[in-house]
């Protein structure tokens, strides 16, 4: 090699280096946070059970060791009183659950879509519409949060069965409110969060949160009847969860032609007692500008 | 729902309570501004019912309705914070709190109302210099009383969307909520 070859070898490398280093980094900033799926190996702060298995001698993990996400939540029950809940989040369980929802970058294609947690609703100009199949992921959800909801019902002193309704609902309405991504982990989610993902990430949206209360609920009774309503009128768009009871005096409840009367629960900000929700939304329901999904 | 008979019956005698004041309140209000209003020219009850005059009642039907409006705005937001304290237990602070939560809600309503009633008639007034309304409705004119109802139930229902936000914003500061 010449004298002169040298430092151009050298530009040459260090030029290709950039060339991949950068758009990782640029990818890796864009991101939102705890959105990669390394990150949940990495997640050692949060998780004991990873310090356990830091600390020993040996480097690999136990395989037949379950590993956990420790998610502490912190909030004023219906008692007035301060409540902490500490849920275990199994990191199989999550991966799963990330598996199972949400369609890769650039194969939003319809049978896939259609595997993956999305159901078609129609066509609009030409154009297949599919929207998030809360059902099918509200009944998936049921059989890992028994043991999550047992969990709350816990940290709930003294548990009255007649206040499980507003407990429940004063913790999902006390998660942050924030608008999930659209790609997450680098997978179309749709701005929606599963309930497990939800309680992983400590945030949600109304829909996300909706499904998050309504498994709660479901897991506390099995016979509780919920639904979701969609409106998307007077420029809003939101979503509340209905669940069916009997009203009691001055709250509002929409009459459900073959189901019966409904009491609507506003699980994205706090404040709202059960059957009590914002005048425009209730503006929005009482003219029947909403979209009825049954959940259970 | 939610707990024992007992509390039903609280919630439904509280609930009436508040419909019986609310109405009440729009009532008497809704008269005294009138009077308020045409410095005691109109005297609303003698028009009506002795007078048999269509323009009073048309007039007055008008401030009722605002102001009854904005009364009942305040009772989904007061039953909201009985229901989210109720599972807390009601000692006497709370009760007592939420009692002049409760006053104060309905004497923001009257005032907010008093006070739609009285911009949009100086709203009108002011637009429509060379006319005396008062006189007009003394004497009768439905063709006012119809200009002056519809601008106050206007601008009424404007502001009515409000009150809701405004009680919550008062039990907050209560910290009843």
């Amino acid at each position: 090699m010449t004298k002169r070859g040298v430092p151009v070898f050298a530009g040459t490398v260090a030029v290709a280096a950039l060339a991949f280093a950068l758009p990782g980094w640029i990818a890796s900033r864009n991101r939102p946070a705890l959105h990669s799926v390394q990150s949940f190996d990495q997640d050692l702060g949060r998780n004991p059970a990873a310090k356990k298995t830091g600390q020993a001698d040996s480097p690999r993990p136990d395989p037949t060791k379950e590993e956990f996400y420790r998610r502490e939540f912190q909030w004023t029950g219906a008692d007035k009183k301060p409540k902490r809940a500490v849920f275990s989040l199994a990191k199989a369980r999550v991966k799963n659950e990330l598996n199972r929802f949400g369609v890769a970058r650039g194969m939003e294609h319809s049978l896939l879509l259609q595997k993956k947690g999305f159901k078609r609703v129609g066509v609009s100009r030409g154009l297949e519409v599919y929207m998030v199949d809360y059902q099918k992921i509200f009944r998936d959800s049921l059989d890992y949060f028994s043991g999550l909801t047992r969990t709350l019902v816990a940290a709930l002193e003294p548990p009255l069965a007649e206040n499980d309704l507003i407990e429940f609902l004063f913790f999902v309405q006390s998660i942050t409110y924030d608008k999930p991504p659209f790609y997450y982990n680098n997978k179309f989610i749709n701005s929606f969060f599963p309930p497990l993902i939800c309680l992983y990430e400590q945030f949600g949206d109304c829909d996300s949160k909706s499904v998050l209360l309504a498994v709660f609920l479901t897991c506390r009774n099995q016979k509780e009847k919920t639904a979701l309503a969609f409106i998307n009128s007077q420029g809003m768009k939101h979503s509340i969860l209905l669940v069916k009871r009997t009203p009691n005096p001055g709250m509002s409840a929409l009459f459900i032609k073959g189901s019966g009367y409904y009491i609507p629960l506003e699980a994205s900000a706090p404040g709202w007692a059960p059957g009590f929700v914002n005048p425009r939304i209730w503006d929005a329901l009482r003219t029947g500008n909403f979209r009825f999904s049954e959940l259970q | 729902m939610m707990g024992n008979n007992g509390f039903h019956l609280l919630s439904t005698v509280l609930y009436l309570a508040l419909i019986f004041a609310a109405a009440i309140l729009s009532v008497l209000g809704s008269i005294w501004i009138m009077v308020f209003l045409t410095r005691k020219h109109i005297q609303g009850k003698r028009e009506i019912i002795r007078c048999h005059n269509v323009s009073s009642a048309m007039v007055l039907g008008a401030f009722i309705w605002t102001i009854g409006h904005m009364c009942f705005e305040t009772i989904q937001p007061i039953m909201n914070v009985w229901y989210a304290n109720y599972p807390a237990g009601i000692n006497f602070k709370t009760g007592l709190l939420f009692f002049l939560g409760v006053i104060v809600s309905l004497f923001v309503a009257l005032v907010s109302g008093a006070l739609v009633v009285f911009l949009a008639l100086k709203l009108l007034i002011g637009i429509t210099r060379d006319i005396d309304e008062w006189e007009e409705i003394r004497k009768g004119n439905n063709a006012v009383a119809v200009v002056i109802g519809v601008t106050v139930i206007v601008l009424g229902m404007f502001i009515e969307s409000i009150i809701s936000t405004v009680i919550l914003t008062l039990f907050n500061s209560l910290k009843l909520i």
